[in-house]
């Protein structure tokens, strides 16, 4: 009965939220965790099987991924989709998932989780499978508290029976090896593929002797086939991929002698598409179904998203980290396409408030000709200029504009594509401001429309027709007047 | 470094591994970062034969940076929260305490050398001593979230708990351990640099944080 109150108040709460405005991607689970503190077990007695995924970067797409791929082989399951990734994103997906009166019954819960929250996770509702994506440095990794994440995770792992789905080529994920659990090692063979190489120093030491661990191949940051003379070092994979290919449409992998298509783009999926496909066969999806299913999968707003914009195809990518943002650089640089690029840093609590981190990314490798124009963008424009500046960037050639909005318009007016790195709370107004000039676009493709304004406010209430004989009858003046009638297309 | 590159002074960077590594590096400037309380407890132990050599580099008017845990370990000792007290340099008398809550924050900071400096804390240990300091707090903790003091500034050495990193924002220091090593090597004074995007960048950080409160977070999550 708590439960259901619970339920009740969560859908009220995030109806409200969403009325007053309000994305409230959380709100319905912190108020349902309010109502019933022991809410997350409802998600253990109505699914049959739970997976969370961890790690610092590529929860997001791993997890939809997998839900993706799950539920195009017919399974009913239920997911945190939005990355809402802490205990009440995902009390907020149980609240979205339950009908009016009693639960939903799902074959599987696809939850992406936290590394912080993992223990509160786990001790409310324990897991049947964890995937450990990786742990890169970030902010808190300069003061030691990866060891103590790690450790925290571990300990609440102890007493539960779980299999673990292991990154191989992660020194600090090979740490869960110890907890002796069934676990699934998944990792690229060497030169499976060549990833950008990008200059930045990470921490390679053996988390057992401390000692500088040595690489046979390194696939980027401390991502590799590493050893320590102690006897640490990657161990055999049961899931590897050999190949990775990049084409146009997306990267291909060989797993286990097996072709796999995506349309996702950019050589770092490839650690995302291993992962979900391993997670998959563990649950019994056959090579075929994955494939098939594969296909058709989408990637998650402002993961390298596209938009057209002025016939220029400008790209977003979120960036959490060095490494992170260090992948970004070198995907956005595979093409020698004149370009712009812009960084959009905020310090909010969800961007972390500390943003020394930008000091670690190889911005240097930003300073080519092909860059035309640089734009610091968001609430820390400032520093983010500063970084470009001392990363060798002529000053000349960046521009500060805290708006994400006028940074984007500013962009607009440039005859190059530009792309776009955006921490956590940039990117939902990013995808905003993005998708309407891209929108704007298409109403417009007759052409550039004299009096833009038209087009937003006199359509909706004329409807489409009588909006163009309008428009063209304007259009037609304006180009008689500046005699511009020749340039047109 | 950018800063002597654009002014047309060689630099070259010698990471120290291990003790010779210093000893043969003559350095004009010696920078100690930080690390997580095991980390740093390894580093130290590491550099122990070094403590003469450092002390004398000191005494000497050396251009020192220390920050956040190299700038702890400089000192005799640093508590942990178990009480565990884990030896120290021991460049100059003074030591850290840890204690539960960390204190992070973006941190400003009013010094009668240096004018506005700008930057972000995160420490869980609370340092103290009678050094001269770097200036008086206008937001934040600093030192140890009670004294209203921040870092220390012995000699030409430096140590702060800023980062952010602390240099760019806050180019009147870097010039000022540049400068110092400069005429220390050549007699000559230091040509200053266009600092506009330096100076506007500290400045809207000073007046975004001026009115903020810190909250001090608790260690546990």
């Amino acid at each position: 009965m708590k439960a259901q109150i619970a339920i009740w108040a969560g859908k009220t709460a995030g109806t409200l939220s969403k009325v007053m405005g309000n994305s409230g991607s959380t709100i319905p689970g912190v108020v349902a965790r309010k109502v019933d503190g022991s809410f997350l077990h409802h998600l253990r007695k109505h699914t049959n099987t739970v997976v969370y995924i961890t790690g610092t970067n590529g929860k997001t797409t791993t997890t939809n991924l997998i839900a993706h791929l799950l539920e195009c082989s017919g399974k009913r399951i239920i997911t945190n989709r939005e990355g809402a990734n802490m205990v009440t994103g995902i009390a907020a997906a149980m609240v979205h998932n339950a009908p009016l009166l009693g639960w939903a019954k799902n074959d599987v819960a696809v939850m992406e989780v936290d590394e912080a929250s993992l223990p509160k996770a786990v001790s409310d509702c324990p897991p049947d499978y964890l995937v450990v994506m990786n742990f890169f440095r970030d902010q808190l990794d300069r003061y030691g508290e990866v060891d103590l994440l790690i450790e925290k995770m571990k300990d609440s792992l102890k007493t539960i029976d779980v299999k673990l789905i292991l990154n191989a080529d992660d020194p600090f994920v090979h740490r869960f090896s110890d907890l002796n659990k069934e676990n699934v090692y998944v990792g690229l063979a060497s030169n499976a593929c060549q990833f950008p190489n990008y200059s930045v120093s990470e921490s390679k030491y053996c988390p057992h002797c401390q000692s500088e661990l040595t690489y046979s191949n390194i696939h980027f940051a401390q991502l590799g086939h590493y050893q320590c003379t102690c006897g640490f070092g990657r161990p055999r994979t049961d899931v590897s991929a050999e190949k990775v290919i990049q084409s146009p449409n997306g990267i291909r992998l060989v797993v286990d002698g097996e072709e796999y298509v995506t349309p996702l783009k950019g050589m770092y999926n490839a650690y995302n598409v291993l992962f979900a496909i391993s997670l998959c066969k563990e649950l019994e999806m056959t090579s075929s179904e994955i494939r098939k299913c594969l296909v058709k999968s989408q990637r998650a707003d402002g993961r390298m998203q596209e938009f057209m914009i002025n016939g220029e195809m400008w790209r977003l990518n979120l960036v959490k980290n060095p490494a992170g943002a260090n992948v970004t650089l070198s995907e956005f640089f595979q093409s020698k396409q004149k370009k712009q690029l812009i960084f959009c840093l905020n310090d909010n609590l969800a961007d972390g408030e500390d943003i020394s981190w930008i000091w670690d990314i190889d911005l240097e490798m930003a300073n080519r000709l092909e860059v035309e124009s640089f734009i610091a963008s968001g609430k820390r424009a400032h520093d983010v200029a500063l970084r470009m500046k001392y990363a060798g960037i002529p000053e000349e050639k960046i521009n500060i504009i805290p708006s994400l909005k006028q940074a984007v318009t500013h962009a607009k007016g440039k005859n190059t594509p530009a792309y776009i790195m955006a921490t956590y709370t940039c990117l939902a107004p990013l995808v905003g401001i993005l998708s309407e000039e891209q929108n704007l676009r298409e109403e417009e493709t007759f052409g550039a429309d004299p009096v833009p304004l038209l087009s937003r406010y006199i359509k909706p209430i004329w409807g489409q027709r009588k909006y163009h004989l309008l428009n063209e009858t304007v259009r037609m003046a304006w180009n008689q007047r500046s005699g511009r009638r020749n340039q047109e297309p | 470094m950018k800063r002597c590159e654009w002014r047309g002074i060689n630099v070259r960077v010698v990471e120290i591994k291990n003790p010779d590594d210093a000893k043969n590096s003559g350095c004009d400037i010696f920078m100690i970062g930080g690390g997580s309380d095991r980390e740093q407890a390894i580093a130290t132990k590491r550099l122990a034969p070094l403590v003469k050599e450092i002390k004398a580099w000191v005494e000497d008017g050396v251009s020192g940076l220390t920050i956040c845990g190299g700038y702890q370990f400089l000192g005799d000792y640093y508590e942990t929260k178990t009480g565990e007290k884990l030896t120290g340099m021991g460049i100059l008398p003074f030591y850290t305490k840890a204690e539960d809550s960390r204190l992070m924050t973006n941190i400003l900071v009013e010094s009668q050398t240096f004018g506005r400096i700008v930057g972000f804390e995160n420490h869980g240990g609370r340092t103290y001593h009678h050094f001269p300091t770097l200036g008086k707090v206008v937001n934040g903790f600093g030192n140890n979230g009670e004294s209203g003091e921040e870092g220390l500034h012995y000699h030409n050495l430096i140590g702060t708990y800023l980062h952010g990193p602390i240099l760019p924002k806050n180019s009147q220091i870097a010039d000022y351990l540049i400068g110092q090593a400069y005429e220390r090597k050549t007699g000559r004074k230091l040509e200053p640099l266009p600092d506009e995007m330096e100076k506007i960048a500290n400045q809207t950080v000073w007046e975004r944080f001026l009115n903020t409160k810190p909250t001090k977070y608790a260690n546990e999550r």
